[in-house]
């Protein structure tokens, strides 16, 4: 059996479509014999320990030290590693572990619990009240201490693209479609970098083990199966509930939450989606609806529409957020929409005049609703009073249908997301 | 072998049969005795596990020593001080040691380090319900307590405790209730005849014990859990070195009065007769309405007991007068709980203290007891404030305890925070139960009649519960009036927060567009209809009018961008003057609440720096006129320019200067970077009174935290604390002779009065070295006979000198005056003087 599975592994790597270009995990003594070790005097000491590397933190501002190993380039792949943020008792951590490649820089923010990444900016571009992390650096997702976590950072040269993974694996905890992956490393070669910020109130470690960098193929899976429901969670959701409203077709749901991150005082809305479709779920998308939801990156505008023309079906949702105030205005969604989106605060309506949804069997009524102009090839499939109210168009091989009515107005029995209406309409759409 | 000779055995032989047995197992040691059976775990330290009292099984019950470590830095550098950290033995790997065993007395020793220092405990059984423990801890170990949770019977609905036998009314551990000093409790379960209890014998760190019961909120809800802790400290002003012994006992039997007795062995028996407990009723009561002492006498003797309960009241600065005898007679062994109406002198008004003595037939005094009240119409004047959230205070049959809580720390008013399901067009909600709306986002389920049950409770009391208003609407209220919301740049409505549940329901907050007068007052007519629902005493705001400003009030002062309307109009646009529509709307919504409720309390929260009156006079000038205000950006003390107590304490002096002048009662205080215990706690309340700001209380009972100590005092002299006829004074032709490190200066007011003048001078003591704020100071010095001399102005002359302290608040005491001089004999950590002037 052992014997089956060896050579299945090694048919894989020499056949198949990917291919470890480096791995370590850190656990045999000499394990640090080949890194290049910039260390500082009261920085960070990395010791290899039986359960991985340890890198052990100390209080040297900005100047923690590292140890980098060079690796060669390659333009599409992914550095998986395992990170647990050790922590005992009255320990005070800080900013903690740092992983690095090419391009992509990752750090720890032990003390607020959180993975965050960094492609190098320009000082000018410092965040207010950011004074010791990486210029222009983001949050990808909470960590739990004294937990090993499994990490990914899956990379694309080509089309600008970095996603992250934590924990998850099936879906990117955030992802980056405009950044440049190689950077300087293009001209200078690549590196893999393990090192520790210096920034540790007290002094406390982290183990990383299991480094692996693998090089994935580049051809596109067009015979990807289409079972994935892909739902963008914007405000409306409440409204707009998938899981019932999807029920008869299938249960492969997948959620792409909008949410706030802390509060907000400023004018501005600080919501993002916490989670992102990888590149691979796209391909498998049957629906990706935007329920009251804002826009996504350029590039992963595209990446949808790519899916779209190969027999996805993109449907968005109406609600106070999205469409013309959902960033969807000269975008390549919003150019391919059934419904010309030309304008910020176009809703139009009121509170006291309903207009009654026609050609459904269950009653329902909207308040306010965006004034549809339809684009070439686009149909009506439903209207309240002489309103467009469902519209679609096909698109390739597949269909993008807009709701420009609205969950908004007085919360009355016969509104349309309280009646069977709702899912009459989009009954009529997805069949 | 039969009964006779069993017992003509256990005559003979009694320690045989009534021995004490160790078992070693592999991971633990087994103690057992008639009275119970522990487990001792051996890799870890020793966590006294309960599996047996008597033969009843306990499905849970664990006590343990625990450290507590505050994380206060050691040297100021800009930070808040960090949380305490704490361990429990039983979490630690430990040595253990049997150093006795012998079927009358087993001794296990167990000894461990963790980052505060080396421990040592001696653990000692012998055949009574009696364990003694022997902690010795070294180092940095600046809090100590030893936590005994209790999982008794389930579903036992008659557990009490002993000696009150009673319930303790109130929430699971921190939110129950406290004893101070030496002395013991247990919870005893009677029904299946265990009890499990603490003894604690005095000791120079003891605050007390602390202690709760699940089943406590009322009677046949949940199951019954009981929590005792005995609790140390601060041990903080010791600083980092030095040991620290304690000794206490664990009480485990199934025989009430066996466990009583072993009590009393160890903290002394109870007097014969006793105040076993005393409250006044009410903590604020109106001119003219008179109060009550609830007060439970105790006959411990086998003697009929004929007691006269003598009560006096003393206010004013040192005005005592009697409130009269009441006679008690208790059968032996008797006790009684009395409500004995009382009536104040006409002259009496503000702050006073009710003191008891219970006096035996011969005319001696054998017990005596105070407590504190004000006599006022503007609660929100003259007592504390305090807070507690929806996430806390939700459950039914807990709502008087919150009062309680907040009553037993001198605190008249407190702010139920983020309950209503929406702040506009939720304030009276028409549905029985909802979540909180909340930038918090509980997950509590809030009903109309715990809400209602809370503010009737309090009332009773003598305490007003105060409803948060924010200009939020919940998301779901709020799409229903697109018109009514704040727009974005983007187009989109603005989001203050939100987030979705696990179950995908959606919960957030939308900005509010109120900025019209005839909106605001519809708002203000929701909030007074609110208040007949509900009975609320007042309101605390966390936004504002203000159309150009953010809107959390803790970035008042920053201007922002536009935001739009529905329409897409930018507010720079709509609202010109923002000050203007800022009164306009305000006024608007005061006129509509006082119109039905002219008693209601309007309260605020907003940063009162000078440059911040100086951009929109008018709004702070409405904000301020007879108002509470929160001053939360004054929270920011571990910012450079407040990182002193006198930095932060004269900031303070000058906002409450500001809007003192239009009758407001400023707050401060609560919610970051100071720990309960610490002399940093202490002194910047001290600080934060002295400038006539109050500190915003959290609702837990804490033995630590000395805030009845000190809000007692504040309550007692509110006359000179909290007064706003006291405003603008200097230390012109005053002077500390020998000089001290004590703030003195900083809070000088003065008011006039009918024949001259009154001059208040708070004083705080300061640590003896450095005075940041946010740093561990140990237990500063007493200051000795500081010596001021007051230069009268001409024309004037003193007509008396009066010194108030904590330390006896029930009166003031006039100082010697000899040429303009006159003598502090000692300050602790804060006193207030009073100088009076003549003349002029």
């Amino acid at each position: 059996m052992k014997f089956i599975f060896l050579l299945l592994l090694t048919a894989l790597s020499v056949f198949g479509a990917e291919k470890v270009i480096f791995s370590e995990t850190f656990t045999k003594p000499d394990a640090l014999k080949a890194w290049r070790q910039i260390l500082k005097k009261d920085g960070a000491v990395f010791t290899v320990a039986p359960d991985g590397l340890h890198v052990n933190h100390k209080h040297l501002k900005n100047g923690g030290g590292f140890i980098e190993i060079p690796v060669p380039l390659i333009k599409k792949g992914r550095l998986d590693f395992d990170v647990e943020v050790v922590l005992k008792q009255g320990q005070r951590p800080g900013i903690g572990l740092m992983v690095e490649l090419y391009n992509i820089s990752t750090f720890f923010h032990d003390g607020c619990r959180d993975w965050r990444m960094y492609f190098p900016e320009a000082n000018v571009k410092r965040l207010p009240y950011f004074n010791i992390e990486p210029v222009g650096h983001h949050k990808i997702s909470s960590v739990a201490r004294n937990k090993k976590i499994h990490y990914r950072i899956r990379f694309d040269e080509e089309s600008d693209l970095v996603e992250f993974y934590a924990g998850d694996m099936k879906d990117p905890a955030t992802a980056r479609y405009d950044v440049s992956v190689f950077g300087h490393a293009f001209y200078r070669g690549g590196y893999l970098r393990i090192g520790s910020f210096g920034y540790a109130p007290s002094d406390y470690y982290s183990r990383i083990t299991n480094l692996t960098l693998t090089e994935e193929d580049n051809t596109v899976n067009h015979t990807a199966v289409r079972d994935q429901i892909l739902v963008f969670e914007g405000m409306g959701s409440d409204h707009y509930v998938m899981k019932k409203l999807f029920s008869r077709e299938t249960k492969n749901i997948r959620s792409y939450r909008w949410e706030s991150s802390g509060a907000c005082p400023g004018n501005f809305n600080n919501c993002q989606y916490f989670k992102m479709p990888g590149f691979a779920t796209l391909d498998n998308a049957k629906y990706i609806i935007f329920n009251d939801a804002p826009n996504v990156q350029k590039t992963l505008q595209k990446k949808m529409l790519e899916a779209v023309s190969n027999g996805a079906h993109l449907i968005i949702m109406g609600g106070l957020f999205t469409l013309g105030n959902g960033d969807f205005v000269n975008t390549p969604i919003g150019d391919a929409l059934p419904v010309k989106v030309d304008k910020k605060w176009n809703l139009a309506g009121d509170s006291k005049t309903p207009l009654a949804i026609s050609g459904t069997k269950n009653k329902g009524i909207l308040y306010y609703y965006f004034p549809a102009e339809l684009t070439p090839g686009a149909e009506v499939i439903f209207k309240a009073g002489n309103v467009p109210v469902m519209v679609s168009k096909k698109y390739g091989k597949g269909r993008i249908s807009v709701f420009c009515g609205t969950p908004a107005g007085p919360d009355v029995k016969n509104a349309f997301w309280r009646t069977g209406c709702l899912q009459e309409m989009l009954d009529k759409i997805i069949l | 072998m039969n009964k006779t000779s069993l017992l003509a055995l256990s005559l003979l032989f009694p320690v045989l049969l009534s021995a004490v047995t160790l078992t070693e197992n592999a991971g633990n040691f087994t103690v057992s005795n008639d009275n119970y059976e522990v487990t001792c775990g051996k890799s870890t330290g020793f966590a006294v596990k309960i599996n047996k009292v008597g033969k009843t099984a306990v499905p849970s019950a664990l006590a343990a020593p625990e450290f507590n470590i505050d994380n206060d830095l050691e040297k100021y550098d800009g930070r808040y001080n960090p949380s305490p950290a704490s361990t429990a033995n039983f979490r630690t790997k430990a040595v253990c040691k049997v150093l006795k065993n012998t079927p009358s007395e087993i001794q296990l020793e167990v000894s461990y380090n963790f980052y505060g220092g080396k421990v040592t405990e001696i653990i000692t059984f012998d055949n009574s319900c009696a364990v003694n423990y022997t902690v010795k801890a070294a180092n940095n170990v600046r809090l100590f307590s030893h936590n005994f949770q209790v999982g008794m019977v389930p579903g036992d609905k008659k557990g009490i405790f002993l000696p009150d036998m009673k319930r303790v009314q109130g929430l699971w551990q921190s939110h129950g209730t406290a004893m101070e000093g030496a002395g013991w409790r247990a919870a005893w379960y009677g029904k299946k005849k265990t009890g499990i209890g603490i003894a604690v014998p005095e000791h120079k760190d003891l605050r007390g014990i602390e202690y709760s019961m699940q089943g406590g909120i009322k009677d046949g809800w949940g199951t019954s859990r009981a929590k005792l802790t005995a609790v140390y400290g601060s041990l903080q002003k010791y600083g980092k070195t030095g040991e620290h012994s304690f000794n206490y006992t664990l009480l485990i039997g199934n025989n009430a009065k066996k466990i009583q007795e072993t009590a009393e062995k160890i903290v002394g028996k109870a007097p014969e007769n006793e105040i076993f407990s005393y409250t006044l009723k009410k903590l604020a009561v109106r001119p003219g309405e008179g109060n009550f002492i609830v007060t439970e006498i105790r006959n411990n003797s086998n003697t009929k007991a004929d007691l006269t309960l003598k009560s006096t009241v003393s206010y004013g600065l040192d005005s005592e007068k009697s409130l009269g005898d009441f006679k008690i007679s208790l059968a032996p062994n008797a006790f009684k709980t009395f409500e004995i109406p009382v009536k104040f002198p006409a002259d009496l008004k503000k702050g006073a203290a009710v003191r008891s003595n219970l006096v035996d037939s011969d005319g001696k005094i054998i017990a005596s007891a105070v407590d504190f009240c004000t006599v006022t119409d503007r609660t929100i004047r003259d007592t504390g404030f305090g807070i507690v959230n929806a996430a806390q205070a939700y459950q039914e049959g807990s709502e008087f305890a919150w009062s309680r809580n907040f009553k037993s720390k001198y605190v008249g008013n407190f702010e139920y925070y983020c309950w209503m399901p929406s702040t506009i067009f939720g304030l009276a909600p028409e549905e029985d139960s909802w979540l909180p709306h909340t930038e918090a986002h509980y997950n509590t389920p809030i009903t109309k009649k715990f809400v209602k049950a809370l503010n009737k409770e309090a009332k009773a009391q003598g305490v007003g519960v105060y409803s948060m208003v924010t200009g939020l609407w919940n998301y779901q209220k709020g799409i229903q009036h697109p018109a009514w919301l704040q727009y974005a740049k983007s187009g989109q409505p603005l989001v203050y927060n939100g987030r979705m549940r696990p179950n995908g329901a959606r919960r957030a907050t939308l900005k509010a567009n109120m900025f019209y007068p005839d909106r605001a007052a519809q708002w203000g007519n929701e909030m007074a209809d609110s208040i007949d629902m509900f009975g609320w005493a007042g309101c605390r705001w966390d936004w504002n009018f203000l159309p150009n400003v953010m809107s959390d009030p803790l970035y008042m002062g920053e201007f922002v961008d536009d935001w739009y309307d529905h329409k897409g109009i930018p507010q720079s646009k709509l609202f010109p003057d923002p000050d203007k529509t800022g009164v306009e709307c305000l006024q608007a919504w005061r006129a509509a609440v006082a119109k039905r409720h002219p008693d209601f309390v309007y309260g605020t929260n907003y940063g009162s720096a000078e440059e911040e009156w100086k951009k929109t006079p008018g709004y702070h000038k409405e904000s301020a006129t007879n108002s509470m205000v929160l001053f939360e950006d004054m929270l920011g003390y571990s910012a450079k320019k407040f990182s002193t107590f006198e930095k932060w304490g004269s900031e303070l002096r000058k906002r409450c200067d500001l809007v003192r002048r239009y009758g407001a009662s400023p707050v401060v205080g609560a919610m970051r970077g100071l720990n309960p215990g610490s002399i940093s706690y202490d002194l910047a309340q001290y600080t934060s009174a002295s400038a006539g700001v109050k500190w915003m209380i959290y609702y837990t009972v804490d033995l630590l935290d000395g805030e009845a100590e000190r809000n007692r005092f504040f309550l007692r002299f509110a006359e000179y604390y909290y007064n706003p006829e006291f405003l603008q004074g200097k230390a012109d032709n005053i002077k500390l002779e020998n000089p001290a490190k004590v703030l003195w200066k900083t809070f000088i007011r003065e008011r006039k009065t009918a024949n001259g003048r009154e001059i208040i001078m708070p004083l705080v003591n300061q640590p003896d070295k450095d005075d940041f704020i946010c740093q561990h100071h140990p237990q500063m010095s007493s200051r000795k006979n500081l010596t001021f001399s007051v230069k009268p102005r001409k024309g004037e002359k003193i007509d008396s000198v009066w010194l108030m302290t904590p330390q006896s608040p029930e009166k003031a005491v006039k100082l010697h005056v000899k040429n303009g001089n006159f003598i502090v004999p000692e300050l602790k950590n804060a006193a207030m003087i009073l100088v009076r002037l003549k003349g002029n």
